[in-house]
């Protein structure tokens, strides 16, 4: 390349990231004006991008450069071709490290740590500590999981980088985050109540916040229950769950709590009798509770209700009380269970687990 | 006794303002403002010199008024609002008086930087994330009898209804002369304590009910001289009762969505440690807030506690945020300053409340506020100034004159009521020791 070439290859990467065309975009360039098959991976050899045709099998590279940001490798260049254009591929580097950074962690080291962390494959919780150790992370007493999806598969890593940037704007600092599918899978640490529910919350405000952006992202989610750093698949596990429920009940757009969905995970996971009564009973508890305490019939009601078919007059004939009565009662269950009688997805909770309580008590 | 005037038409010109004034036969205008504690302070000027105060030309002298200038700035200029402009429910010399309600300049024309009215405009212009919020009040007050006991006229608790209330014959006039005087009134109500009134004014720009307050209290203070009794705005004039709150409710109307109302909430419940020493001024502001009658002491919010700090009143979709802890005596300007600004912080920065309790924030525990990081307001006035000094935010609200000031008069306040041996102490260690 003459150096006016390697001007305008600047000048034509320049253009390429302020339009937004991302990390694929400015490889894809790189590659025709080098005439050189070129490979971006991050530090754990996850190929980011790639373009031209890169030797198979894999053979030494004629030009290799770090993509960097300070003292951290972000990511590195892998150029099959003329050696002689070294100073377009320097460029390039500089641009994708640029844009990398920008994006916000693309490939943090951590990466595979988390993903590890998730997937269960640590020995003990003492292995998994060290390796957090060497990644550069201090495990926590808890995680939440949180498992987001793009709503359309969208070709090329950006999306996803925007997602991690947008995860990181919304999250505490410390969470952990790998890609997954067509999403992301963010780990909260949770020290305190206060940082599940800060999590949950701003969990279910991403879809608004992403919705914002320019160019706007559509995504879903679901939310786990917190779990000691051991059992974060299982949190994972009902994130996803949740999230597919959360698809199908409210459509996209949206970020469910698996411990907020009531009977649907039961219904959709299935379950042998020890869970079907573990449902009822942490159902119906804060009710017997209640009723014990302060000598009231609300679960009887409750069950009257449900048997005359949801009809307060009937209710409250069976039951020698006034029909105001029965809705006193009704506001007071609604109340105590953190239910609304205006929901059909709590009302369906509340029946199934009337149901299984009869049945399996 | 006071007599009710018309409803005077606030005309917006100069001249229209003047005329208005002659015919309604004003003979005085009372040129109104805050000093920094909030105390209404006045120069009444005949009304043959209205125009000139409504040039800005009428001066006072600035360094008798408490943290108002530093040694040479002792000019100051009243700037009065026409928008203010209203009749007071009394004769004077034979003919009406009116009041407007001023800003505070310097002669050279610029805004005076202790100006809490002035403040309270700069909060809501910086507040832009708010977009335009309103403020509804909840004003609590004491009436007693007359010559300076705490003496009441009836055994009315919260709602109550009773025969041979005086206290509830002066609190209609009131609300009468209150209504004359345009505010807007909701409601009014007996409170939890024998003598204690509740009156409600509706939602409206926070200028206006900044201004609304300062008036209450003065027609409150005069209407009640009428009937023989005094009224007092003092947080908590009697031991054994609940205090007079100021429920200051945010009204965020033009909010884009859930997510703006709970980062006011977490904007108000991360400043409260320190918008606290403004909002609850007094030594005695500290007594209301202990744990009973309701009155919040945790740095918690809540849709149905009634003794949560701040409260969200369901459905979120209301875009209400109410907040429990100032107290009467406060400077409304300032308070309100202080609480859009706290808001608007929470929005700017995103900052998330925690999740909501349910049932009396009392029974937490100190595992369950450490779980929740639940913190507590201030339980003195000292303790409040520190949180004050640590909050930066709060700071630059009010400015560095103000800030200062403030913190200088009320550490003052403070080390005088150290100092003070109380008819407590007598009574405990004088004969046991």
């Amino acid at each position: 390349m003459t150096p006016e070439e390697v001007v305008r290859f600047a000048e034509a990467q320049a253009q390429i990231a302020a339009e937004g065309g991302g990390i694929a975009a400015l490889t894809r360039h790189a590659a025709t004006a080098t005439a050189a098959a070129i490979v971006l991976e991050d530090p754990e050899g996850r190929r980011l991008a790639a373009a031209g045709e890169p030797p198979d099998p894999p053979a030494a590279a004629t030009v290799e450069l770090p993509v960097r940001a300070g003292a951290r490798d972000l990511a590195v260049v892998r150029a099959y071709g003329s050696p002689h254009d070294r100073p377009a591929l320097r460029l390039l580097a500089a641009a994708l490290a640029l844009e990398l950074a920008r994006n916000g962690r693309a490939a943090p080291p951590s990466d595979a740590f988390w993903q590890r962390l998730a997937e269960g494959t640590f020995r003990d919780l003492d292995a998994a500590r060290d390796e957090a150790a060497a990644a550069g992370v201090t495990l926590a007493g808890g995680y939440l999981a949180i498992a987001l999806e793009l709503e359309q598969p969208e070709p090329g890593g950006a999306p996803i980088r925007r997602l991690r940037a947008l995860a990181a704007d919304a999250f505490s600092a410390g969470f952990g985050a790998f890609d997954r599918g067509n999403g992301l899978a963010v780990l909260l640490p949770v020290e305190r109540s206060l940082d599940a529910s800060n999590g949950r919350t701003a969990a279910a405000l991403l879809p608004k916040a992403a919705a914002k952006r320019q160019p706007p992202l559509h995504l879903a989610g679901g939310i786990g229950t917190v779990v000691p750093p051991s059992e974060v698949r299982r949190s994972l596990e009902q994130a996803s769950a949740a999230l597919s429920i959360g698809r199908r009940i409210h459509g996209n757009g949206k970020v469910c709590a698996y411990d907020e969905l009531g009977a649907y995970p039961l219904l959709y996971e299935g379950g042998g009798v020890e869970r079907l009564r573990a449902f009822a009973q942490r159902t119906l508890a804060p009710l017997r509770a209640y009723d014990e305490k302060h000598q009231t019939e609300l679960l009887r009601t409750l069950r009257l209700y449900f048997e005359v078919g949801q009809n307060v007059k009937t209710a409250a004939a069976t039951l020698y009380v006034h029909r105001h009565t029965v809705f006193y009662r009704l506001r007071q269950i609604a109340e105590i269970c953190n239910i609304s009688w205006e929901s059909p997805m709590d009302q369906l909770t509340l029946r199934t687990a009337v149901a299984i309580d009869a049945l399996h008590s | 006794m006071h007599s009710t005037p018309e409803t005077p038409k606030r005309p917006a010109g100069k001249r229209d303002l003047i005329k208005l004034a002659r015919e309604c036969d004003v003979r005085f205008v009372r040129l109104v403002f805050a000093d920094i504690f909030g105390v209404s302070k006045n120069v009444s000027i005949p009304v043959e010199r209205l125009g000139e105060a409504l040039d800005g030309r009428i001066t006072f002298d600035g360094g008798s008024i408490d943290g108002f200038v530093r040694g040479e700035e002792l000019d100051m200029v009243l700037r009065p609002d026409p928008a203010t402009y209203a009749l007071y429910p009394w004769s004077a010399a034979g003919g009406k008086e009116a009041r407007l309600i001023c800003d505070i300049g310097m002669p050279d024309g610029a805004p005076f930087e202790g100006c809490p009215r002035t403040t309270l405009r700069r909060a809501v212009e910086s507040a832009a994330p708010l977009g335009g919020v309103r403020i509804g009040l909840e004003v609590e007050f004491f009436l007693f009898e007359s010559g300076g006991g705490t003496a009441t006229s009836d055994v009315g608790s919260y709602f109550d209804f009773s025969a041979n209330d005086r206290g509830e014959v002066a609190r209609n006039a009131i609300v009468d002369a209150l209504r004359a005087m345009e505010l807007p009134i909701a409601s009014a109500h007996h409170e939890h304590a024998p003598g204690q009134h509740e009156i409600d004014l509706l939602a409206c720009d926070p200028l206006a009910a900044a201004d609304h307050v300062l008036t209450l209290r003065t027609i409150a203070k005069h209407v009640a001289a009428d009937f023989g009794m005094d009224a007092t705005f003092m947080p908590k004039p009697l031991e054994d009762r609940a205090g007079s709150g100021l429920h200051v409710e945010l009204r965020l109307d033009a909010a884009d969505d859930e997510s703006t109302v709970l980062y006011a909430v977490g904007g108000l419940l991360a400043h409260a440690p320190a918008t606290t020493a403004i909002c609850n001024p007094t030594v005695n502001s500290y007594k209301r807030l202990v744990a009973a009658w309701d009155a919040p002491i945790y740095t918690v919010w809540s849709e149905r506690s009634a003794n949560a700090l701040v409260r969200v009143p369901p459905p979120s979709s209301s875009r209400r945020v109410e907040m429990r802890s100032p107290d009467p005596a406060c400077n409304p300007y300032l308070a309100l300053a202080v609480l859009i600004g706290a808001a608007g912080d929470g929005i700017a920065r995103g900052t998330l409340p925690g999740s909501a309790l349910a049932g009396s924030t009392y029974d937490l525990s100190e595992r369950e506020r450490h779980e929740r990081g639940v913190g507590m307001l201030p339980k003195s006035l000292r303790q409040a100034i520190s949180e004050l000094d640590a909050d930066p935010v709060v700071r630059a609200i009010l400015g560095d004159h103000l800030y200062h000031a403030f913190r200088d008069a009320k550490l003052a306040e403070y080390e005088r009521y150290r100092r003070a041996v109380h008819q407590w102490e007598r009574d405990a260690y004088l004969r046991l020791y």
